[in-house]
């Protein structure tokens, strides 16, 4: 393979600056992480490249500020902004989370949205008729949103394992049933037909807020973001440190190697989408167990399944870096609500958040190429990241 | 109705027909819906530049086929995952025509631009004495009539050209193609580069035929045209039967909504829940032992 800027001849390493670089250099070669982390970050800073060019050509006079603001507007209200760009992130978190722990198990999980609508929807339709449950009432909807989006997820499961059809087909697929029937039964069961909207949810069932309020006054945020922490140190557990995690791991890097080590190869993609839907489930119900937001009869997709696909990407399917990037995309997002103080449109978001998806597919293809230079660098091998590979 | 339901039939066809391409070479192109979507946008900003339809349509045939030309240099040659480069195209259609449109007209709205000629009807006006027919076959507009043709070329082109067969090998195992000395890339860039022209093309009619550039005007036509795909066994013929078969439920959903006061949105699921029988039945019949991609 060339390189662009491969040298001829050893790079001499007489001055200090150089071993310096080389010191550091190793030190990114002694870890395959950190070369899968510094993809993310080409990834990163790509998408806001882009995204300030655009600005630049729109509107060149409050390009930089505006720029600033999509970077640093979450701290420019103090710990308000702060809790909004918490609030914002956990739903991304969620989605996030569910992405990342199908793609550690070799499955591409295209379907969160229609998990989450499942989950969005079960947890409206509990918490708007089980009132009679009481203090247990929005634990119960949550779970409920779980259930709903473990089931939606645990057909594709299924379809994959002994139908053999393509999950990222039924997925898509499945989101559209999803989508359709969301309309249908907000429309028989729960329409507010004064509003065109679903009923809001009794507030028993609304995310509680704790001692949040305090902290973090005038926000949104609420016990959501304890939910997404506990989730992601379970899973990283998992994953990392469970039997289990190992053998779900292990199907997804080779089913056939994985079979004949004797584990249950169907059984752990069943298992593997069950859990990735019941993750979009809550993030569903979670989403929408808030005041002032409400499920609509609209035939539209839920964003927020596909936007967790680019933060699974960014973290590098790992839980603790899912966690991040999500927290990053709220970030953003609170960003863009600042933007439109600016003569800007918030779309310019989608865009940022597109490029930085675009350029995260061909993370493996990054890794590969930094790996490359580091090997012709120091002259060592170096370790390639689960994957990544020079075609 | 069934007049309208043609009318609904001609993009999805075009689309799934494109689509079909690409799927036959083992590329499952899930920008479509993207794809569409820009050809729509490109077609009415080409008319209205120039003032002819049939430099919209190119607009949009152009528009499709730079997005699958994007999608195949990062899906393909850079060997990242077609399914996120598939997604990042969706979402980069859907982000930067609103971007485009307000930075170009001021609007992120509806996109009613001057000089945007009519979309041309043939055969109005004349009478067969079976009203039927007339509905199927007389009066409609262009892109209709592109159809036939397009049909009847993707069929001769898959079937009985040695493209189409190599084409086809790509898909199923492109190691008997590098056997033979040829490129599978460049046959998985051909198959890509035609399913964009497809959807783009079919993203122009959706918008000619309005007049006008409505936000989201492609309504996840492009994902109906990948079912359309499966629900047809991948061959030209069944996409045709299958595009028939969902613009008629919408066009009976339609007129449902009307008269009868029950969710359309029942009838509009039923192709999607449709697709899913359709695999499970198709890998039932293959008979094959479930195994890895």
């Amino acid at each position: 393979m060339k390189l662009p800027w491969k040298r001829s001849g050893a790079p001499s390493n007489s001055d200090g600056d150089d071993r310096l670089a080389r010191n550091v250099l190793w030190k990114i070669a002694d870890s395959p992480a950190s070369i899968s982390a510094f993809s993310s970050i080409i990834a990163i800073v790509s998408g806001l490249i882009v995204g300030f060019v655009i600005m630049l050509i729109v509107n060149p006079g409050d390009a930089v500020p505006g720029f600033l603001t999509i970077l640093f507007g979450w701290l420019s209200e103090g710990s308000r902004s702060v809790g909004d760009m918490l609030y914002y992130g956990v739903p991304i978190v969620l989605t996030g989370l569910s992405v990342a722990f199908a793609f550690r198990t070799g499955l591409f999980n295209i379907g969160a949205t229609g998990q989450l609508t499942m989950g969005a929807f079960t947890a409206v339709y509990i918490g708007v008729n089980w009132g009679f449950l009481g203090a247990a009432h929005w634990i119960v909807a949550v779970l409920g949103g779980m259930v709903a989006g473990a089931i939606w997820g645990g057909i594709a499961g299924l379809l994959k394992a002994f139908r053999n059809v393509h999950e990222v087909v039924s997925s898509i697929m499945l989101n559209y049933i999803a989508m359709y029937l969301n309309t249908m039964l907000i429309m028989q069961l729960i329409y507010n037909r004064q509003y065109a909207r679903a009923v809001s949810p009794l507030p028993s069932a609304l995310i509680p807020t704790w001692f949040l309020r305090d902290v973090f006054p005038g926000s949104s945020v609420n016990v959501g973001i304890f939910i997404a922490i506990g989730l992601t140190v379970l899973l990283h557990i998992i994953l990392n440190r469970t039997v289990f995690g190992y053998e779900l791991k292990s199907v997804g890097f080779n089913r056939e190697a994985a079979k004949y080590a004797g584990m249950n190869a169907k059984r752990n993609i069943v298992l593997s989408m069950t859990i990735s839907g019941a993750l979009a489930g809550i993030a569903g119900a979670i989403m929408f167990l808030v005041a002032g937001r409400h499920l609509e009869p609209v035939n539209q997709l839920m964003q927020e399944g596909f936007t967790g696909i680019a933060i699974a990407l960014l973290g590098l399917s790992a839980p603790v870096g899912v966690f991040l990037a999500g927290l990053f995309y709220g970030a953003l997002e609170q960003g863009g609500y600042y933007l439109q103080l600016f003569d800007f449109m918030p779309e310019i978001i989608d865009i940022i958040i597109a490029v930085i998806i675009y350029f995260s597919a061909f993370s493996l293809f990054i890794q590969a190429y930094v790996a490359e230079y580091l090997r012709r660098r120091l002259g060592a091998e170096v370790e390639l990241p689960q994957g990544a590979t020079i075609k | 109705m069934i007049y309208y339901a043609i009318e609904v039939m001609a993009p999805l066809l075009l689309a799934g027909l494109g689509g079909l391409f690409a799927e036959l070479a083992g590329v499952l192109n899930i920008a479509l819906e993207g794809m569409m979507l820009a050809g729509a946008f490109a077609a009415i900003v080409s008319a209205s530049l120039t003032g002819s339809i049939a430099a919209g349509m190119l607009g949009g045939l152009i528009a499709g086929t730079v997005l699958a030309y994007l999608f195949y240099f990062v899906g393909i040659r850079m060997r990242a995952n077609i399914f996120i480069v598939g997604l990042a195209i969706n979402l980069l259609a859907a982000g930067s025509i609103p971007f485009l449109s307000s930075a170009m007209y001021g609007t992120k709205g509806v996109l009613r631009l001057p000089r945007v000629p009519r979309m041309p009807g043939f055969f109005v006006g004349i009478e067969t004495g079976f009203p039927l027919l007339d509905q199927i076959f007389l009066g409609h507009s262009f892109g209709v009539y592109l159809t036939v043709p397009a049909v009847l070329l993707a069929g001769l082109v898959l079937q009985r050209t040695p493209f189409g067969l190599r084409l086809r090998s790509t898909g199923k195992n492109p190691e008997t193609l590098r056997a033979v000395g040829l490129n599978p890339d460049r046959y998985r860039r051909a198959a890509l580069l035609i399913s964009g022209m497809g959807a783009g093309l079919a993203g122009s009619l959706l918008a000619l035929r309005l007049g006008v550039y409505l936000p989201n005007v492609s309504a996840g036509r492009g994902w109906i045209a990948l079912v359309t795909i499966y629900l047809g066994y991948k061959r030209p013929f069944g996409v045709l039967i299958a595009a028939l078969c969902f613009a008629l439920a919408e066009g009976v959903s339609v007129a449902a909504q009307g008269v009868l006061q029950i969710p359309g949105t029942i009838l509009l699921g039923l192709p999607y829940i449709l697709t899913v029988l359709a695999m499970i039945a198709y890998s039932a019949m293959r008979r094959v032992a479930p195994s890895d991609d």
